[in-house]
């Protein structure tokens, strides 16, 4: 393995932790408005935020489980789709998140 | 859409039962929803080619399956146990190791010594493999415990710094008392040795007139002898020399090597033979009561000298383990007179 492809993977593997972290922040904004799975992943990749399948459609039943989105199941376009929205207590977390992000984000720029 | 069916249903197999259709439903209708989007681009329905990409994308039916399961914990033993499970094995291994090298070190005397030596690698693998997964089990039904109760947040509440223990200095020099106490210790110990063909009593008591020591011991009495004097050799030298730290961990080393090997003439002659007559009845003595007594005494040796020897293979290894940390330090001492310190 080369000297440049070991960083290339570092980095590579640094980016994805860092966005992991944004990326429960990301859909919780993005489900403010009601959204089912596949349309949700479109709208986040169009605003920069892409994220696989994989990781996105468990991560939509976990914020479910943890009572932060509600999911219902309704038709449309002649199929029967299960959209997501925030819940009462997500957007209370949301907006908490928000301000943490908002404080890391400012802490950063201070240091850079 | 054959292709999109098989893919849900290699999932379902993986996924927990009680989810299985709802996941399914919502799986097959992103990814339908995708493929129509997809065909509505092209303006023509997709090929197998292209459903297969896309399928590819979402991932193999394993990991997506792995990724919906919401179990708390996958894993056998956690990464706040697994440090000391690791260290726990990696010892057993060693003494494992350490125990079947001195095994085959002693069977190379024997009359087959490769097929002695490949029973006694079986061996180690025959008591190695069981060890493993009850220390596993150990350490996985600990980490169970802890996670359930909680026991590492509650071990963290009540920890103190202060009841860390002291940084141990190695010693610079074998301690004059230590050095005095083995000289009069050893001394003691020769002249006891050197008494005890002349005086029985010295070792059977009362019961010296009728008992006696079996001829087999007088072949181990001069090794005896001499390693006694390998030991107060060593106090006298270190009386002189107390700088040379490793001098008493490498003659416990030698002197334990050296025991085991005489144990294991008289325990592989008592093997032989199938009798442990350590002990006789003196020929001025008779009657059962003291055949009893020489059986029961030599019962209890057979039984002391088995495990005196078991010890001394555990301890032997140590001990080697000591004795390059000894040396080692020595080394370093020599190179720099003055005591490392922690910044």
């Amino acid at each position: 393995m080369t000297s440049s492809t070991s960083n290339h993977d570092l980095f590579e593997n640094l980016r994805l932790e860092l966005r992991r972290g944004s990326l429960v922040l990301a859909v919780l904004a993005a489900l403010r408005k009601e959204q089912y799975g596949y349309t949700l992943r479109k709208t986040l990749g169009e605003q920069g935020m892409a994220i696989d399948e994989g990781t996105l459609y468990p991560l939509l039943r976990r914020l479910e489980s943890q009572g932060l989105l509600i999911s219902e199941w309704r038709e449309e376009e002649k199929r029967n789709k299960r959209f997501y929205r925030l819940s009462t207590e997500g957007k209370v977390i949301l907006k908490q998140l928000l301000a943490e992000w908002q404080s890391i984000n400012s802490s950063l720029n201070g240091m850079l | 859409m054959e292709l999109l069916e098989r893919y849900l249903r290699a999932v379902k197999f993986f996924l927990p039962r009680r989810q299985q259709d709802d996941i399914l439903r919502e799986l097959s209708e992103n990814i339908l929803s995708q493929m129509e989007d997809q065909a509505a681009e092209l303006g023509r329905p997709l090929n197998e080619n292209e459903q297969a990409a896309i399928l590819k994308q979402h991932g193999h039916p394993f990991v997506v399956a792995s990724r919906f399961r919401n179990t708390p914990v996958q894993y056998l033993i956690g990464p706040v146990v697994f440090p000391f499970y690791w260290f726990v094995l990696k010892i057993l291994f060693w003494i494992g190791v350490g125990v079947c090298a001195l095994n085959s070190i002693a069977l190379l005397s024997s009359g087959e010594p490769v097929r002695q030596l490949l029973y006694g690698l079986l061996g180690f693998t025959h008591v190695a493999l069981p060890v493993f997964g009850w220390v596993t089990f150990v350490f996985a039904a600990h980490d169970f415990f802890q996670a359930k109760f909680h026991l590492v947040d509650k071990l963290n509440q009540r920890w103190d710094p202060r009841s860390l223990p002291a940084i141990a200095t190695p010693p610079q020099k074998v301690r004059r008392s230590e050095s005095i106490f083995g000289l009069i210790g050893g001394t003691v110990y020769i002249a006891w040795l050197l008494a005890v063909p002349y005086h029985p009593y010295l070792i059977f008591g009362p019961a010296a007139s009728a008992l006696r020591l079996a001829p087999e011991w007088h072949r181990f009495y001069l090794p005896v002898v001499v390693l006694a004097i390998a030991g107060l050799a060593q106090a006298v030298i270190n009386l002189v020399r107390p700088e040379w730290t490793w001098l008493p961990p490498v003659t416990r080393l030698v002197s334990n090597v050296a025991v085991l090997v005489i144990l294991r003439s008289i325990l592989r002659s008592v093997l032989k033979a199938n009798s442990y007559d350590f002990v006789l009845v003196a020929d001025s003595a008779g009657g059962a009561r003291y055949e009893t007594v020489a059986h029961i005494a030599n019962i209890a040796i057979v039984c002391t000298l088995a495990s005196v020897a078991l010890g001394l293979s555990i301890a032997v290894i140590i001990q080697a383990l000591q004795c390059l940390k000894e040396i080692w330090q020595w080394i370093r001492r020599r190179g720099n007179p003055l005591p490392s310190r922690v910044s």
